[in-house]
């Protein structure tokens, strides 16, 4: 994760915090159209509901804007307000989507002598106009939310937004085994999720 | 290793947590194994096509969440 490595942006970043903790009023307008942009879509990711994903940044915010005084510094706001909406989100996916729904039919299926059944079909070679690029990302979005949450929470968090084992495993109370589990089984029902989309139709 | 055994192991590898007799046997059947490297390649795609939408650029958040955020703020929520 990212740290306060540009000396400019360290000095920015410190007079910020400075006039946050003295509660100045556009300063908090700041911080919030800085990030909100960014936490929202990372909430829209976890969260498959618009407004439940707003109502999570909203609570972030909050849970920040109290913990303002505690925040030490050794990370970038932008990274400290990113665990926060994780937090935040995975609290709401709990109470929303509590069933581990099964993701079985979304596995690869083999024999009983453990071949292939039915065998894999070839993705053809991706094209790469606009268009299909933005078709595509709906599609792994819509992808997302047909995943089971703890699944989906797994991907997202490490293929999405390049959180480490350790980082994810932690965000989501795990241990790292666990989560590698889900981590695989969520990449492989996204396989399967997008074959339509990857095989040149249903863009 | 069998097929099933394979596409088990594919995060595993990637994660570098394979021993290398398990790397070694998994390089062994892929080498082998048709159905299984299209398999390998439908995986790896899958999570860089994933890793794409990641680098797409916010939207602005809506100025009425924005104002929701503030205005709680100052009612002390």
């Amino acid at each position: 994760m990212s740290r306060p490595s540009d000396p400019a942006r360290a000095v920015a970043e410190q007079a910020l915090l400075v006039r946050l903790r003295a509660g100045d009023d556009d300063a908090f307008a700041e911080l919030v159209r800085a990030h909100a942009g960014r936490m929202l879509l990372l909430a829209r990711r976890l969260l498959r509901d618009s407004q439940h994903a707003e109502d999570a940044v909203q609570d972030a915010f909050l849970a920040a804007f109290r913990a303002i005084d505690g925040f030490d510094g050794r990370a970038l706001l932008g990274t400290w307000l990113h665990r926060i909406v994780v937090n935040s989100c995975l609290m709401r996916l709990r109470r929303a989507e509590p069933a581990a729904a099964s993701i079985d039919a979304l596995l690869p299926a083999f024999r009983a002598d453990g071949r292939h059944d039915p065998a894999p079909a070839a993705w053809p070679d991706p094209r790469a106009s606009h268009a299909e690029t933005l078709a595509l990302r709906d599609a792994v979005q819509r992808a997302l939310d047909r995943l089971p949450a703890v699944y989906r929470a797994a991907v997202v968090l490490r293929d999405l937004e390049g959180l480490d084992s350790a980082e994810a495993a932690a965000a989501l109370g795990i241990g790292e085994d666990a989560l590698r589990q889900r981590l695989h089984r969520g990449r492989q029902a996204l396989a399967k999720l997008l074959e339509p989309t990857m095989m040149g139709g249903a863009l | 290793m069998n097929c099933r055994e394979l596409t088990q192991a594919l995060t595993d590898r990637r994660e570098g947590r394979l021993a290398p007799a398990a790397l070694a046997a998994l390089d062994a059947h892929l080498a082998l194994c048709p159905d299984c490297r299209c398999y390998v390649d439908k995986f790896e795609r899958t999570i860089t096509t994933v890793g794409d939408i990641a680098n797409a650029p916010p939207e602005p958040a809506p100025d009425a969440l924005i104002r929701a955020v503030l205005d709680a703020r100052r009612r002390g929520g």
